[in-house]
């Protein structure tokens, strides 16, 4: 059985020797490499802009400026969201206000069609009917509470949560790619978590 | 341990992180903290909230759009052209130094008439002409070039010489015959029985003395 160590090193190996090609300019390399890290880098840019279009041009620059400086770059992976956060800080130092992203799908609508195929009894059709858009309204109404309560949190509770809790770093890559000592990266998780969940309970 | 060092915990200890021992000490000082036991209990209500929290997908053609982003914004065409030219310049401008010199000694040895000359006849006037000590030498012309020769060769014997070298000339052969300077007169005088002959008065001997004949086809 592989451990989740060895995974790791292996992953960390693949990552090296698939940076070291972009590194030497070789673009399908690159095509890669962003394909890798491209959900990182706008999960933390979408958390520090709250809106998905400046996040994806956000994201954008920091694979760009991160290739213009491939040639000094040690650590790729905590360099490239260095990048994404410090273009998103300058981007809300600019004054530009976020906009809600509305996260609606035609998920619900779709399920409907397939049950109303599948099944026989018409009593129970509605039941599940009834269920289903029982459950989708509680989840979006959650999505949008957790939605409004990250945009009032800090830029900086924000971008520790996102790399600990949604990314699974660990306190040692965060600290590398925040600059700030290990004990702070704990202190500040907990707070902002602490916080998030203060915001949340206010908000219901 | 004090509320600052158990609030660095609390995230650990409500995703099951800590070792039996850490964990025994975070809860030791939760027994006795209200406010600590109080964050925890809003850390482990949330930590399921989070879930709720998720980025929109990207388009599929992100990483596409971002490499015609980089190729856009890559070099101008006069500085490719520049660095296929120049770079690294300490490999390529001793290599196109070198080049540039080859081409130009080309260039001169052309102009100079010592390249693309085919045809040995031409080689042989050029040389005539230029060479102040080059021979002049005598023409006979003949209707038969082997009987000329062959009668040639019995002549230079006759007079105490010999035939030092024979080289044919385009349709014409040269005979290059060396003949004992007191017989020189009498085999000069000799040649007019052979045929035509033009004799000039001085230049028909090589630089090493030698009498140089052209025969001629007539």
């Amino acid at each position: 059985m592989v451990s989740r160590n060895d995974k790791a090193s292996e992953n960390t190996e693949e990552k090296a020797a698939l940076f070291e090609k972009v590194r030497s300019g070789d673009l399908d390399a690159l095509r890669l490499f962003i394909k890798k890290f491209e959900r990182e880098v706008f999960e933390l840019c979408y958390a520090l802009l709250g809106d998905p279009v400046k996040a994806r041009q956000a994201a954008q620059d920091a694979f760009i400026k991160f290739y213009d400086a491939r040639h000094r770059v040690h650590h790729p992976g905590p360099y490239l969201l260095r990048i994404a956060r410090n273009l998103c800080y300058d981007e809300i130092e600019n004054g530009t206000k976020t906009v809600e992203a509305s996260g609606k799908n035609d998920k619900k609508g779709i399920g409907i069609i397939d049950t109303l195929k599948n099944n026989h009894n018409p009593l129970e059709i509605l039941l599940e009917i009834q269920q289903d858009v029982e459950e989708e309204e509680l989840w979006e109404k959650r999505k949008i509470q957790m939605s409004k309560a990250m945009k009032k949190l800090s830029k900086e509770y924000k971008e520790i949560i996102v790399i600990i809790h949604y990314q699974g770093k660990s306190y040692k890559e965060a600290a590398r790619i925040l600059q700030i000592p290990l004990g702070t990266v704990k202190s500040r998780l907990n707070r902002a978590i602490v916080k998030l969940g203060k915001i949340l309970m206010e908000g219901s | 341990m004090d509320c600052h060092e158990i609030e660095m915990q609390l995230y650990d200890l409500a995703t099951d992180r800590l070792t039996d021992e850490e964990r025994r000490s975070v809860e030791r000082h939760l027994d006795a903290c209200t406010v600590c036991t109080e964050k925890l209990a809003i850390i482990r209500e949330t930590l399921p909230l989070l879930e709720h929290w998720s980025p929109p997908e990207l388009p599929p053609d992100f990483a596409d759009q971002v490499i015609r982003g980089i190729k856009l914004r890559q070099d101008p065409w006069w500085r490719k052209v520049g660095q296929a030219l120049f770079s690294p310049w300490y490999i390529k401008i001793p290599l196109e130094g070198l080049a540039a010199t080859a081409v130009l000694l080309v260039f001169i040895a052309y102009q100079s008439g010592y390249l693309f000359i085919t045809d040995t006849t031409t080689r042989e006037i050029t040389v005539t002409v230029k060479g102040e000590d080059a021979p002049q030498p005598i023409v006979m012309e003949s209707p038969d070039l082997e009987d000329a020769r062959l009668k040639l060769t019995a002549m230079v014997k006759e007079h105490g010489g010999m035939v030092v070298r024979r080289q044919p000339v385009g349709s014409d052969l040269k005979m290059v015959l060396k003949i004992a300077q007191e017989n020189e007169t009498p085999f000069l005088q000799a040649l007019g029985r052979l045929g035509k002959t033009t004799a000039p008065p001085e230049h028909y001997k090589d630089s090493q003395g030698n009498i140089v004949i052209i025969l001629k086809k007539k």
